[in-house]
């Protein structure tokens, strides 16, 4: 245990630690207690670099305290990294956002591919494919922004790898209102791929309108009209026969007649004293033909 | 053009959704041709036609499996254009001596070239079948980039005709598009001469990727100008009812011939079923 001068410890740029969001967390309990666990460093080029404890040595820097015991290690630039998330893993854990972040600094370090996977399965016990690997490192290169937004949780790994399927003019727009509105993933991914439909098929020519909302249901909708025109005709025809069903008769088709819902499945609760209409298999014949057969063209 | 070794197996089963079991031969992958909703453009690597030079291996795979005399249909022209390659390989003749002693095996020969002239060197066989993949005339000069005109394919297909083989006309892939109805009406007038033959058609399919490409090189193509729902295949498709009015129109102009649809919703071929009795 060495007794270090804090100004000479890279803090503000430090090369191995991952740690995106608020570090004043232990503010309270280093201004009464003094740094209780001495941070751990390591030499790189002559430079003292932080393993551990980079939040600790922040508050103790912003508090002018001059001197810090610390740990200090031999070793390389790329085993101080894994040493790093060794330890980090175990006290707090990652966000998929500083996952990325993690995935590009291995591939910075020199590491190959299958050393990433190695690597990262012996530290977190996750086992992840090489597609996974590199899907990841595109969003990094391309939308440097979602890191952000994967951190704070706005969005999951799922819906941003969504985004790379967008030409990258349209990116900006999509993220903005991802920023804006809340939604579960299936939604979002619903909405994406309504958006994607649309934009490809020109149907869809800017995206501009999606910032006057601040829901998810009604650009949902107004996304599925744009870009299933047809589709959604379908739609109206079937809730326009549903009609003929007595009203307190409650029938639930799928929300939209594309993505994976594709088959026609009809849900109803089988209730006590439910009377079944006598003019419920015209209806659901009707409807099937909707569903099969379509609208006129 | 690449010349190369193959090291993988030259025979890829095909779900084509057909009442019989269909298998594809690699002889070679990569199309001299630029059709804006080729599949080939995102399932190479190379950009250049490859062509497997250890065709002995592909001979001794392919007899192995026709010995089994289980009724397949054999595809030739999955991943490649026969009729071109066969200018490099002289495949098209040797594969045909092949099947010459598997007749109940079916192959069938599918392009978009017109250079039959090497035909008249083979003595016919029932079991092969040239099947000329074919769009209408108008959609197919401004999408199927160097490839004959659909005039010269169906000049072609008269010549193979009179050589004796047979000939089928294959509307793949379907496309809706301005126009359309009149179009195809039109196209299939002109090839009403081997309607005897069954016709197979299936509407357009794109995977996500291909789209993508698609978008890529022409963000104008017409191809993307339709809707598409995601089918449960995962591959990009019309929604079911202008499949079903595509497929109604085509059944309507040929209502005496055999035609059969392949890589379709089975429940939406039962329902044109229904009304068409000539569907297969």
């Amino acid at each position: 245990m060495e007794e270090i001068r804090i100004e000479e410890i890279n803090i503000q740029e430090p090369q191995v630690v991952i740690h995106l969001g608020d570090v004043n967390f232990l503010e309270k309990s280093v201004l009464n207690y003094g740094i209780l666990s001495p941070p751990i460093l390591f030499k790189n080029r002559g430079a003292l670099e932080i393993v551990d404890g980079w939040a600790r040595l922040k508050i103790a820097n912003a508090h002018s305290m001059e001197k810090v015991k610390c740990q200090i290690l031999q070793c390389s630039l790329k085993e101080a990294f894994l040493f790093h998330l060794s330890l980090n893993i175990k006290w707090r854990g990652f966000s998929e956002g500083e996952k990325l972040l993690i995935f590009k600094r291995f591939m910075n370090y020199g590491f190959r591919e299958e050393e990433v996977i190695e690597g990262w399965e012996k530290i977190s016990g996750e086992r992840i494919s090489r597609d996974f690997l590199i899907e990841c490192l595109k969003l990094y290169d391309e939308i440097p922004e979602v890191v952000e937004f994967l951190h704070s949780g706005k969005i999951n790994l799922t819906t941003a790898k969504e985004l790379l399927k967008f030409p990258e003019n349209w990116r900006k727009e999509i993220l903005s209102f991802l920023r804006k509105v809340k939604g579960s993933t299936g939604e979002w991914i619903n909405l994406l791929r309504l958006l994607e439909e649309g934009l490809y098929s020109g149907r869809i020519k800017e995206i501009e309108w999606l910032k006057n909302f601040s829901d998810l249901k009604s650009p949902l909708k107004k996304t599925f009209e744009l870009s299933h025109p047809y589709t959604a005709r379908c739609m109206e025809e079937i809730a326009r026969i549903l009609e003929e069903l007595p009203p307190n008769f409650c029938l639930k088709l799928p929300e939209y007649l594309c993505g994976n819902n594709a088959e026609l499945k009809i849900n109803f609760n089988i209730l006590e004293d439910l009377k079944i209409p006598e003019n419920l298999n015209e209806v659901l014949s009707k409807v099937r033909k909707i569903v099969v057969e379509g609208v006129d063209l | 053009m690449i010349y190369k070794e193959n090291k993988g197996s030259f025979l890829h089963r095909v779900n084509y959704g057909l009442p019989f079991e269909t298998l594809a031969i690699e002889d070679a992958n990569g199309c001299p041709f630029d059709c804006e909703y080729c599949f080939l453009k995102s399932y190479f690597s190379e950009s250049d036609v490859v062509i497997y030079t250890n065709k002995n291996s592909l001979f001794e795979e392919l007899e192995k499996k026709l010995s089994e005399g289980k009724k397949r249909r054999f595809y030739l022209g999955e991943y490649s254009e026969p009729l071109w390659t066969n200018r490099f390989n002289n495949l098209v003749s040797e594969i045909i001596e092949v099947f010459r002693k598997f007749p109940e095996e079916e192959l069938e020969i599918r392009t978009k070239f017109n250079d039959v002239d090497f035909l008249k060197e083979i003595r016919p066989l029932k079991n092969i079948v040239f099947a000329w993949s074919l769009l209408p005339e108008d959609i197919s000069k401004r999408i199927e980039k160097g490839v004959p005109s659909v005039e010269e394919r169906i000049k072609a297909m008269i010549k193979t005709r009179e050589m004796g083989f047979r000939v089928g006309v294959r509307l793949e892939p379907l496309l809706v598009y301005k126009g359309w109805e009149n179009e195809y009406t039109n196209l299939l007038k002109k090839v009403s001469f081997v309607l005897d033959e069954p016709l197979e058609m299936s509407a357009l399919r794109l995977t996500p990727s291909l789209r993508r490409l698609i978008y890529s090189r022409n963000s104008n193509s017409e191809i993307l100008k339709n809707e598409f729902i995601v089918s449960k295949d995962g591959k990009l498709r019309y929604p079911r009812g202008i499949r079903f009015r595509l497929y109604n129109h085509i059944l309507s102009l040929v209502p005496s011939s055999p035609v059969r649809i392949y890589m379709e919703e089975e429940f939406l071929i039962e329902s044109l079923r229904k009304y068409w009795k000539n569907l297969k």
